[in-house]
């Protein structure tokens, strides 16, 4: 009797258990891959979506993107505009990239992104990038070679990435900083060519709207001192004008450690100093004048490298500050370790009037499978 | 008297004492302390710990004194069969309305992030008949299960280890930015948090050995969840900025959704799979010792016959709060409830219990 009763009490579990009420078949599903923002000149708002669709074939799945866009007064009813144009379910969870062109970039960017936080199933890992121009017309390619555009993006970003040439940033990383006084936020920039998609920098934010732009070596160089070097660093200077060819001018070389260490001291008066001392240790990767077997070559140009590379990092400081771009979180140490001085400042004003003392100490430990 | 086949150890003690505190509390923690005391929130965590550890050295004065019976037995010993089953009928409404708690909070947070489609009634009758099934076996199978599940603890904590590699730890800087009085106010949420140990009331006499052996397991399971929840909110801390943390209401998983490997794209769902088991636990203890209370009035102390309706008066009052006032109100009325319930009155019956030298007969253990 007992066995009776639990098989019947099992086969009405299964029949309730499962539920039918969220179910989201992924055959139903059109996951969007990646999304672009733009302002339009009359102040209305466009969102461009690249759906990725896998059809079964005979033979196996079948790529496909479709590339839909819309125009309406917010995110989410750009969304739904777009569910009324696509049949199945546009499904957030796994958009890989975000694009904001620079029209959404240079106002707050908050308001367009609220949803993004809001919904719980939207995908917080999501990488999030400024276009310079309009990110509609580079979604638009397409494709770019055999890549469709929404991975193109996505990969180059990666690896640029990894190469520490942008900010190793996504939708979730951005928030606490975004809403934090005392820091600001840098973001991969992207730029549409003829036919191909290319990264040419940082953007650089000020609390929640872009305010200036970093070219890749500044970039690397910011990132370095950050203290966010990633698997790779390279840089390439000109240590030498009159060899010939141009190419024997230069010097490439990969970082192989860099020790930022900041310090910051407040002094009477609320000034605030920035002892930036940072130490490279790099191995040459390209050096067509060799001699790195000399002692003394090898000293010269260190000097000479940590020369250029302090100049240079003066420059990425004024830049920043010109931005007013907190990358370094000069305010968050102060909110931390100098309360007191932090509620005197008006930090949208002061941080231009920090004094900033980069020095960088290069070293050069190796020089390939060449001397 | 306690059968011999419903008795634990003092080992499965310190794991029910995990099972029983640990519930709902982690998920909004970080955010409800970090409201009041800031940078020093998980300081104020350790603070609530304290406060906890006193109420437990009064219930385990208390229940000292009555080794062989538990707090519906006992209370009619001091007060009289009247005044003593008014306090006991008050203690069982009590339960009733903390697993109704429980109830309503797990299936806001799980309609929230989710199910959201989903009808309350459904989830609720899940969670209810699950824990149904189990609450009807005796003490040491639900023990035994308890002990079984704290493997998930493990997990969280690995799972919540992840938030080191985007930590900033200025974040939390500077400490006492609210102010030392802020941060001992802010434990105020913690104490209700750490709800669940009150079960020592009726649980004590289950557990074999000697008396400050039994003190021992449930001081060190306590000990163990303040400093689980404080990891937790000091990670939330050291995550969020804090403007960011005022706009999270439920920062730990919020924090999990940002991470994805290469197996697992959503962490919070896997933490919330985990979760549900851990909050499942606190229901079916609330559920348990209300039943008990039950069973030794109508059912010659047997606790299995009053689950089933307990269960169903606790879904039945979970369907009604609908709104967020609603829960709001209920969660305040409860938090007042346990100021008195566990905090207070067990002091006012140790304080009776000693002035009229009232204590269990017979043999002393």
């Amino acid at each position: 009797m007992s066995k009776w009763r639990n098989s019947i009490v099992l086969i009405l579990l299964i029949m309730i258990l499962p539920g039918c009420w969220d179910m989201e078949f992924i055959k139903d599903a059109r996951l969007i891959y990646a999304t672009g923002f733009d302002l339009l000149p009359g102040g209305q708002f466009k969102l461009t979506v690249t759906i990725r669709d896998s059809i079964e074939t005979g033979g196996g799945t079948e790529q496909h993107n479709t590339i839909m866009e819309s125009v309406a007064r917010t995110t989410r009813e750009n969304r739904d505009l777009m569910q009324s144009m696509v049949s199945g379910k546009l499904s957030v969870y796994k958009i890989r990239v975000h694009l904001l062109g620079e029209s959404v970039a240079k106002k707050n960017i908050f308001p367009f992104m609220d949803v993004l936080y809001r919904d719980p199933k939207s995908a917080l890992n999501a990488r999030v990038c400024v276009v310079e121009g309009n990110a509609n017309e580079l979604l638009r390619l397409n494709k770019v070679g055999v890549t469709y555009i929404g991975e193109t993006v996505d990969e180059m970003i990666s690896g640029e990435e990894q190469m520490t040439v942008v900010p190793k940033e996504n939708l979730g990383s951005i928030a606490p900083v975004m809403w934090d006084h005392g820091q600001d936020f840098t973001l991969p920039m992207v730029k549409k060519t003829a036919k191909n998609v290319k990264v040419t920098g940082t953007a650089l934010f000020h609390g929640h709207h872009m305010t200036g732009k970093l070219n890749r070596q500044e970039s690397t160089l910011m990132l370095l001192m950050a203290g966010r070097k990633a698997d790779t660093a390279r840089l390439t200077i000109p240590v030498d004008q009159k060899q010939n060819p141009q190419v024997a001018n230069f010097i490439t070389f990969d970082v192989n450690k860099a020790k930022p260490k900041m310090k910051v001291t407040v002094k009477p008066g609320n000034r605030i100093d920035v002892d930036f001392p940072m130490k490279l240790t790099v191995s040459a990767v390209e050096y067509p004048l060799g001699e790195l077997s000399q002692k003394a070559v090898v000293q010269k140009l260190n000097k000479q490298l940590s020369a250029i590379l302090t100049a240079r990092s003066q420059q990425v400081i004024q830049k920043l500050q010109r931005a007013n771009c907190d990358v370094f979180g000069i305010g968050r140490h102060l909110i931390a370790f100098h309360h007191d001085t932090w509620k005197q400042l008006h930090w949208k004003t002061d941080y231009r009037k920090v004094r900033f003392h980069p020095r960088v100490q290069v070293e050069i430990i190796g020089s390939g499978i060449l001397n | 008297m306690i059968k011999e086949s419903s008795r634990i150890t003092q080992g499965q003690l310190f794991f029910y004492m995990i099972q029983a505190q640990v519930g709902i509390g982690i998920m909004s923690l970080p955010h409800d302390v970090h409201a009041v005391a800031k940078g020093g929130a998980w300081i104020s965590i350790l603070i609530g710990g304290v406060v906890v550890q006193l109420a437990i050295l009064v219930m385990w004065a208390l229940c000292k004194r009555f080794p062989n019976l538990t707090m519906f037995e006992y209370l009619p010993k001091i007060f009289g069969k009247w005044i003593g089953g008014f306090f006991n009928f008050a203690y069982i409404i009590f339960f009733i309305l903390m697993a109704t708690l429980v109830l309503v909070l797990f299936e806001s947070l799980i309609n929230k992030w989710v199910f959201p489609l989903t009808p309350r009634w459904a989830v609720l009758a899940l969670i209810v008949m699950t824990s149904v099934y189990l609450v009807i076996e005796s003490l040491r199978t639900i023990t035994r299960f308890y002990v079984f599940v704290s493997v998930l603890i493990v997990l969280i904590v690995l799972i919540a280890l992840n938030a080191f590699t985007i930590a900033d730890f200025t974040y939390m800087f500077p400490i006492t930015e609210a102010g030392w009085g802020k941060i001992f106010l802010g434990s105020n949420k913690v104490i209700v948090s750490l709800l669940g140990f009150e079960m020592l009331l009726v649980v004590y006499p289950f557990v074999e050995g000697k008396a400050d052996g039994k003190l021992k397991a449930a001081s060190a399971g306590n000990a163990f969840t303040t400093l689980l929840y404080s990891f937790l909110v000091f990670i939330a801390l050291i995550v969020f900025s804090p403007m960011e943390m005022a706009m999270i209401p439920e920062p730990i998983p919020y924090m999990l959704k940002a991470f994805s490997f290469r197996v697992v794209e959503r962490l919070d769902l896997l933490f919330l799979s985990i979760w549900t088991v851990i909050v499942a636990t606190s229901y079916m203890n609330y559920l348990f010792l209300a039943a008990n209370g039950f069973g030794h009035y109508f059912h010659r102390g047997n606790h299995r016959t009053a689950v089933y309706y307990t269960a169903i008066i606790s879904y039945i009052l979970a369907l009604i709060p609908q709104s967020p006032d609603g829960i709001e109100f209920l969660t305040q009325i409860v938090s007042w409830a346990s100021y008195a319930f566990v905090y207070g009155l067990p002091v006012l019956f140790l304080l009776i219990s000693l002035v009229f030298r009232k204590r269990e007969k017979g043999k002393t253990a």
